[in-house]
């Protein structure tokens, strides 16, 4: 027994973006874990919304350890030029020299085969969805043997360029598809969980937006634990800082409230930690002790020694936040919007569709209807 | 210059193996070894031996006056001439030295576009005296050593590779700093008409693409299939009017159709590798 549940302990240590599907072996470690520190298991939630889709689906749609891959030759694709990279990649603007059109090839560095299948997966079953990015071709090259995925192109403006450069409206214009984008891959069963503003694509020129980078993305199945080391620092959401694995879709609704926060009030990021114990203070320093002492108990969540002197902070209204460079962008919908984006307890949480559902959205939402 | 003076003395003691450094009684001895130390010299592996006849013919050595000091003396030292009664002092000697290696290198710029010369080239350049072209798709195509000036001084000694027709300097630096003008800009052309059938090579038409992770850069790519669509026009209208080159002597290394004769030889590894891959699964 002792010596499966140090096995057990290693497959966790070792696949840290692997997450555990099988509830049993969940439950095992947690019981273990909670045994061991003589603490009350923390309360399991379920998402709001979504939460039974893959239970609907056969197998076949969730389970990608295995899907066979069908690669093929990296011979009609070449390099342009060097757009990035990634911790899991490399990326280049490339040309496809059979009907020249322009895609982007994505090299992924050595990983877990586990975890190339599960973006394949993904982006195949969110084909085709509106503001995603289309995966047009797997591709393995015979001499390195290094997998690539060819995608679509979208001639990008850097953020930094071109959000201190949008309206008011184009920003309710962009984070609507954003939302309609999050909407349709949590309506798939799908969580993205890096949503931040190097993965959302935007040619201004088109008024083309894709959400891309799927590497992170996983399916959610009810009542299962999740690895918190997911998401980049400024854009993670409360439940990954305090540990909470019970999360759901509604983690990227946090990430994008942080990212229309930043954009808002020109502030970027919003949440401006300079560790990851440091970022759940810069949050609590905005949204208040109280509320986020309330969240802890209501889940019966332990924080870790690390946030030992995390002090006691008065709530900071969005208000407080206004200058002369922002104010034509900012409202009481915005800020209404904001409030209900940026909540520690994720169950409370605007869920994609309720934040389209947003007053602060009216103006987008007709136009969009039309179209 | 004292290190010539070293290499100068220390052959007339393996020749004479009397352990006597300096002095040599006899004259002609020391005198008919001059060529074949000249050429044991470490880094004069590219020169072959003159004929001491060739060198004796005053015509042979029309101009060469104006490039070399004491002349008469110079050409005594190369061939046996120097009085052994004559007074030689270190500084003299070295001086004499120095214009005997360029004299030397001069006559054997003429010497080696002579029948005889190309001769003896021809079986240094089987025996690869001169190297090994490094280009991945020439392999191993043996080089021709060639000057860019056939004056003195100019630029150093370069080597010619018959398949890639390009030139390249020698890897050793000894060899890199012979004078280019010891072999001349002529011999190459003139060695490859006169021995065409035998060393007239088939030129490779593969050639490097550079890759990322496998994919081509696509501005190199580019070129490179224009270049080749280029070549295949130029072939075909060749073939037309009845000339052959493929897989010829000077032609390209290619079927009539075109294709590469031979798979390139980077991507030959990845085939066998691809072929166990496979039989992994």
């Amino acid at each position: 027994m002792l010596i499966k549940f140090y096995k057990i302990l290693k497959i966790i240590q070792f696949y840290p973006i692997a997450t555990c599907h099988n509830s049993t072996l969940s439950t095992f470690i947690n019981c273990s874990y909670s045994s061991f520190t003589h603490t009350m298991p923390v309360k399991p939630t379920i998402s709001r919304v979504y939460s039974q889709f893959n239970t609907t689906q056969p197998s076949s749609y969730y389970d990608y350890e295995n899907l066979s891959l069908q690669f093929t030759s990296p011979k009609q694709y070449e390099i342009l030029s060097k757009l990035g990279r990634g911790k899991y990649s490399e990326v280049f603007q490339g040309i496809n020299i059979q009907d020249h059109t322009n895609i982007v090839i994505k090299v992924l560095k050595p990983v877990k085969r586990k975890k190339i299948k599960r973006e394949i997966k993904i982006l195949q079953n969110l084909a085709h969805g509106p503001y995603i990015i289309e995966l047009l071709a797997i591709v393995k090259d015979p001499v390195s043997r290094t997998p690539a995925l060819i995608s679509e192109y979208v001639d990008n403006v850097d953020f930094r360029t071109l959000y201190p450069t949008l309206s008011d409206y184009d920003i309710r214009f962009y984070m609507f598809d954003l939302l309609t984008a999050l909407d349709f891959c949590h309506s798939k069963g799908i969580m993205h969980r890096d949503v931040k503003p190097h993965n959302v694509m935007i040619d201004p020129q088109t008024k083309k937006l894709r959400l891309i980078d799927w590497g992170l993305a996983e399916f959610y199945h009810p009542g299962t634990e999740y690895n918190v080391r997911v998401a980049s620092r400024y854009f993670k959401g409360p439940e990954l800082l305090v540990d909470y694995r019970y999360y759901d879709y509604s983690l990227d609704l946090w990430s994008f409230g942080t990212m229309l926060a930043s954009i808002i009030f020109k502030k970027e990021p919003f949440f401006h930690g300079k560790s990851n114990t440091d970022q759940l203070v810069q949050i609590v320093r905005v949204l208040g002790s109280e509320e986020f002492n309330a969240y802890l108990a209501h889940y019966q969540i332990q924080l870790g020694s690390e946030y030992d002197d995390l002090g006691t902070y008065q709530r900071k209204p969005f208000q407080r936040f206004v200058n002369e460079s922002n104010q034509q962008l900012v409202n009481d919908q915005v800020f209404s919007l904001l409030d209900q984006l940026l909540k520690f307890d994720h169950m409370t949480r605007l869920t994609a569709q309720e934040a389209m559902d947003h007053e602060w959205f009216d103006m987008v939402r007709e136009e969009k209807m039309v179209n | 210059m004292a290190p010539e003076h070293h290499q100068f003395a220390q052959p007339q003691q393996d020749v004479d193996g009397d352990g006597d450094e300096y002095i040599s009684d006899s004259g002609s001895d020391f005198n008919e070894q001059w060529i074949d130390w000249f050429l044991g010299i470490k880094g004069n592996e590219y020169f072959c031996d003159v004929d001491v006849d060739y060198i004796l013919d005053k015509f042979n050595l029309t101009g060469l006056n104006t490039e070399v000091e004491k002349m008469s003396k110079v050409i005594d030292m190369i061939t046996d001439g120097l009085d052994e009664e004559y007074e030689i002092g270190d500084k003299e000697r070295d001086h004499l030295e120095a214009n005997a290696n360029k004299l030397y290198g001069l006559i054997h710029q003429r010497y080696i576009i002579t029948t005889k010369g190309l001769n003896k080239m021809h079986l240094k350049y089987k025996n690869a005296d001169f190297g090994y072209c490094y280009r991945v798709y020439c392999e191993l195509q043996h080089l021709l050593p060639i000057g860019l000036s056939d004056h003195v001084g100019v630029s150093t000694v370069k080597l010619y590779c018959p398949k890639c027709e390009d030139i390249y300097n020698p890897k050793s630096s000894r060899h890199a700093q012979i004078d280019g003008a010891y072999f001349g800009t002529t011999f190459p052309g003139m060695f490859l008409q006169t021995f065409a059938a035998e060393v007239m090579p088939v030129h490779p038409v593969e050639r490097y693409i550079p890759k990322i992770f496998g994919f081509n850069i696509h501005q190199y790519a580019k070129l490179a299939r224009w270049q080749e669509l280029q070549r295949n026009k130029q072939i075909k209208r060749l073939t037309e009017s009845g000339i052959n080159v493929a897989n010829v002597m000077n032609g390209y290394n290619i079927n009539p159709d075109g294709s590469p004769l031979k798979p390139p030889v980077v991507s030959s590894g990845s085939r066998s590798r691809m072929r166990s891959s496979r039989s992994d699964k």
